[in-house]
């Protein structure tokens, strides 16, 4: 066991080198003059070579990137080009909001896609199933901005009952948190009745009813415990993905999180940003996973050894 | 009933439709609200004013910025010699107690500061301060991204070249009084609009070197407000500075709060709600429009055209535009109208560089090359251009750059020519510029409310490439150099808009080396309680004001 530990930790940190390895000379090898976009469309070329003295950009790619990496494992994650602010404090200072969004969002998925996913299974073939499927599609196919600003608009201004975005009161966090709740628990729902109908008409399954256990107990003790599985690795995973940061709900929602930062940075070619954001999502990603994978091997002795 | 309708929509298609219903619903929803009764001219003291901004501020200290969020804070937490007036473009002293005297030579400038100054900190205000402030602006160091228009002060090449500590010609005579000497005179008209703008703001020297490099987090000046609180990319909040020296005249709000990172949509959204007073940036169609459709709001709906154009300009140093016949023809093949509503843009079609919102310096007589492929084609073969000559252009990939391109690639694939066009992105399409590439897609508008700003900028043999920016058709020589020198420093104000009249007609007809394409209009809605809001003149339009603005219900 402590072995597949290690072997995965050390993937993951090749993983995360070759994640920075690939945004750096994305953003490097692209047809784009980072000094030329911080000073404008008429910069003089004289202002644009100072802009690169001052950035260190006139050095070559490998050079950057080693001494980019260098700064890196040292703490010093660089400066935004747009703001001029300590890349990692922007970042962590922003930490707290992107938190909160991707726990109570998580928590909104599970609430929406369970019962939803339960029931439909359960009821297969009757109109509540159909429902839920149709539900499920919809919210499946509902691009995440849309849904997002329906919400902000019947529920936040028709009838004022949340603020039309902004961070910082309980209630502000609704909206974002139900927009991905909807979204992401149309998906849990599908995965959950496909696998709740996997295990519905098992052996043990029918034992547990022939044995008279109260068909409440049979759905939770041994439909849903069995069932529950790959849910469970989902919330896992999306929620490492939540805290780098939900891009487009925070755009939409004005939550001031990571998701906001990385969008402000790409659309101004920042850089140092851009690096920041991905390295720190792609670490909570690859975080997740691990665990996922560590509990898996718990769970599931062939994991360990396959 | 629902059921059998929606039937006859083919299955995979039915997602996309009634996506497309749940979003055409939120915009016509938008469209059943109005707003609350109408705003006193009078100014209003007191009160707080609430505003959203798409991005951050990327810097409230004043030298290192060249953008509308960083402009709209230094106008709150600075002041300067000289300022603009309210919602114009004329000056008018700040810090200065009248406009500079001007020498005979016109070559120095003698500002006399107002009695009693004071930064917020309470401190003392002097000439010294006025002389470290632009000094530091001037200096390698600061990287102030605008100081290549002050090269005219006496020393401060050498000062921004890292050979000198201060600027030879910025003297303090005394306690009250700094004087700056020129090497070349400049029209006083726009020297004063130099000194204007924010870049020359007095800082204060304590606090720049207690923070060092986190200055522009800690801004310290003697604008009208301070900054009270800040979160990066969340809010700014601002509070009336009881040092400043105008006030209680002025300002009027007692706060302005900003909330940052908020997206136009859903700052319109807050704006009908009465959340916030002003959106900053320009709202997209889609928002503006139940604004514009609603009779209600009609008082609280400002447009304005914007001062420069959205341009062509071509190569007329090589290649197959060095032939006048050629860009003639190229002027001709556009269909500007067709252009304008490919974009989805409110424009007017343009004929000159300077729009006609700058008064006396737009000529409207300037001719132009009207629409007509017929006489393009024939301008071509007179040219002795083959039908199906390649000709390779670049634009940016993002809108309304593409979309431009685009319709204009249309347009010249209409008199023959086999098109090359590359959409890339925003470096790649800056750097483009300097490849004597023939065609150059730009705008220029006046954030420097100048002419000299554009053609200056724009036909100097200064502004050439490869060393400088942004000579885009590679014209120079002697006699345009002299035009743009006599125009660059001629005192009178109604001489000098006649000398760029001429020059507008010089390089758009005459020469045709930039076809204007069209002047955006912007339109702009605040909220019915907010008073004092026009379209700024100045630093472009969606740099807010809000030093001049109130709230009419005083809370």
């Amino acid at each position: 066991m402590h072995r597949y530990i290690i072997r995965r930790v050390l993937w993951m940190l090749f993983i995360l080198f070759g994640i920075s390895l690939i945004t750096f000379v994305l953003t490097v090898l692209l047809p784009s003059d980072p000094a030329r976009v911080i000073a404008g469309p008429r910069a003089s070329a004289e202002a644009v070579a100072t802009l690169r003295e001052q950035w260190g950009l006139n050095q070559p790619v490998y050079v950057q990137y080693i001494r980019y990496m260098g700064r890196l494992i040292q703490g010093d994650w660089g400066r935004s080009f747009y703001t001029r602010r300590e890349v990692l404090d922007s970042i962590l200072e922003r930490l707290p909001a992107t938190l909160q969004l991707a726990l109570v969002g998580a928590l909104a998925q599970l609430v929406v896609g369970i019962p939803v996913g339960l029931i439909s299974a359960l009821k297969q073939h009757s109109i509540w199933d159909r429902l839920a499927m149709v539900f499920s599609l919809l919210g499946v196919c509902t691009p995440s901005f849309v849904l997002g600003l329906l919400l902000l608009f019947y529920l936040g201004f028709r009838l004022p009952i949340f603020p039309i975005g902004g961070y910082g009161q309980p209630q502000h966090v609704v909206l974002p948190a139900a927009t991905i709740g909807l979204a992401g628990g149309a998906w849990y729902a599908r995965f959950l009745r496909s696998s709740v109908l996997e295990v519905v008409n098992a052996d043990y399954v029918r034992t547990a009813r022939a044995k008279g256990l109260p068909e409440r107990a049979v759905v939770v003790w041994h439909i849903m415990r069995n069932a529950i599985g790959p849910v469970i690795t989902m919330v896992g995973s999306d929620l490492g993905y939540f805290l780098g940061g939900v891009l487009v709900i925070e755009r939409v929602f004005a939550w001031p999180g990571i998701g906001l930062q990385a969008w402000n940075a790409i659309e101004f070619e920042d850089v140092p940003m851009i690096m920041g954001t991905v390295i720190f999502s792609a670490f909570f990603i690859v975080c997740a996973n691990l665990l996922v994978d560590i509990a898996q091997a718990f769970v599931d002795p062939r994991v360990r050894y396959g | 009933m629902f059921r059998l309708r929606f039937a006859v929509v083919p299955h995979a298609f039915r997602g996309v439709v009634l996506l497309a219903i749940l979003t055409s619903l939120v915009f016509v929803g938008m469209q059943w609200s109005s707003p609350p009764e109408a705003a006193a001219s009078e100014p209003v003291y007191g009160g707080t004013i609430r505003a959203s901004m798409v991005a951050d501020i990327p810097s409230m200290d004043p030298p290192p910025s060249w953008d509308a969020e960083s402009w709209a804070s230094h106008m709150l937490l600075y002041s300067g010699l000289l300022r603009f007036k309210a919602g114009s473009a004329e000056v008018e002293p700040d810090l200065a107690e009248a406009l500079p005297t001007v020498s005979a030579d016109g070559l120095k400038y003698t500002y006399r500061l107002r009695e009693g100054l004071k930064f917020s900190s309470g401190r003392a205000l002097t000439a010294e301060d006025v002389k470290y402030s632009l000094d530091r602006m001037l200096a390698k160091d600061t990287g102030a991204w605008g100081a290549s228009y002050y090269t005219a002060i006496k020393g401060a090449k050498e000062s921004l070249a890292g050979e000198a500590k201060t600027v030879e010609g910025i003297r303090v005579l005394d306690d009250r009084t700094i004087e700056i000497e020129l090497i070349e005179p400049l029209s006083p008209g726009w020297f004063n609009t130099l000194m204007a703008v924010t870049w020359t703001y007095v800082v204060d020297r304590e606090a720049v070197e207690k923070w060092g490099a986190e200055f522009k987090n800690h801004p310290t000046g003697s604008g009208p407000y301070v900054l009270a609180e800040y979160v990066p990319g969340q809010k700014a909040i601002f509070e009336r500075n009881p040092n400043y020296f105008r006030n209680p005249k002025e300002p009027y709000a007692d706060r302005i709060e900003i909330e940052l990172g908020v997206d136009t949509t859903v700052g319109a959204l807050k704006l009908e709600k009465g959340e916030i007073d002003l959106v900053s940036d320009p709202l997209p169609p889609a928002a503006l429009q139940p604004f514009l459709d609603n009779p209600d709001w009609k008082p609280y709906i400002s447009e304005a055209v914007d001062t420069g154009a959205y341009l062509i300009a071509m190569d007329s140093s090589q290649g197959l535009t060095k032939d006048i016949r050629v860009r003639q023809a190229i002027a001709h093949a556009i269909d500007k109208q067709r252009l304008i509503q490919t974009i989805g843009a409110n424009a007017v079609p343009a004929k000159s560089l300077l729009s006609p919102s700058t008064g006396i310096w737009y000529d409207p007589n300037i001719p132009e090359y009207a629409y007509n492929p017929d006489q393009a084609k024939q301008l071509l073969k007179d040219a002795g251009v083959a039908e199906g000559t390649p000709l390779e252009f670049y634009s940016a990939n993002f809108y309304p750059w593409s979309e431009m391109a685009q319709s204009v690639q249309q347009d010249l694939e209409a008199i023959g020519f086999a098109t090359d066009l590359h959409l890339v992105g925003r470096a790649a399409w800056y750097e483009s510029a300097s490849k004597h590439t023939p065609i150059v897609f730009n705008q220029w508008p006046l954030e420097l409310y100048d002419p000299s700003y554009i053609f200056d900028g724009g036909f100097a043999k200064a502004a050439m490439y490869p060393d400088s920016c942004c000579n885009w058709s590679w014209y120079t020589n002697d006699d345009m150099e002299a035009r743009l020198k006599a125009a660059r420093i001629e005192p009178d104000a109604n001489k000098r808009a006649d000398l760029y009249k001429a020059l507008d007609r010089f390089v758009c007809y005459d020469q045709a080396l930039w076809i204007p394409l069209f002047h955006m209009k912007f339109v702009q809605v605040h909220s019915p309680r907010l008073g004092g809001y026009t379209i700024p003149a100045v630093y472009g339009p969606s740099t807010a004001q809000f030093q001049h603005y109130w709230v009419t219900d005083g809370k």
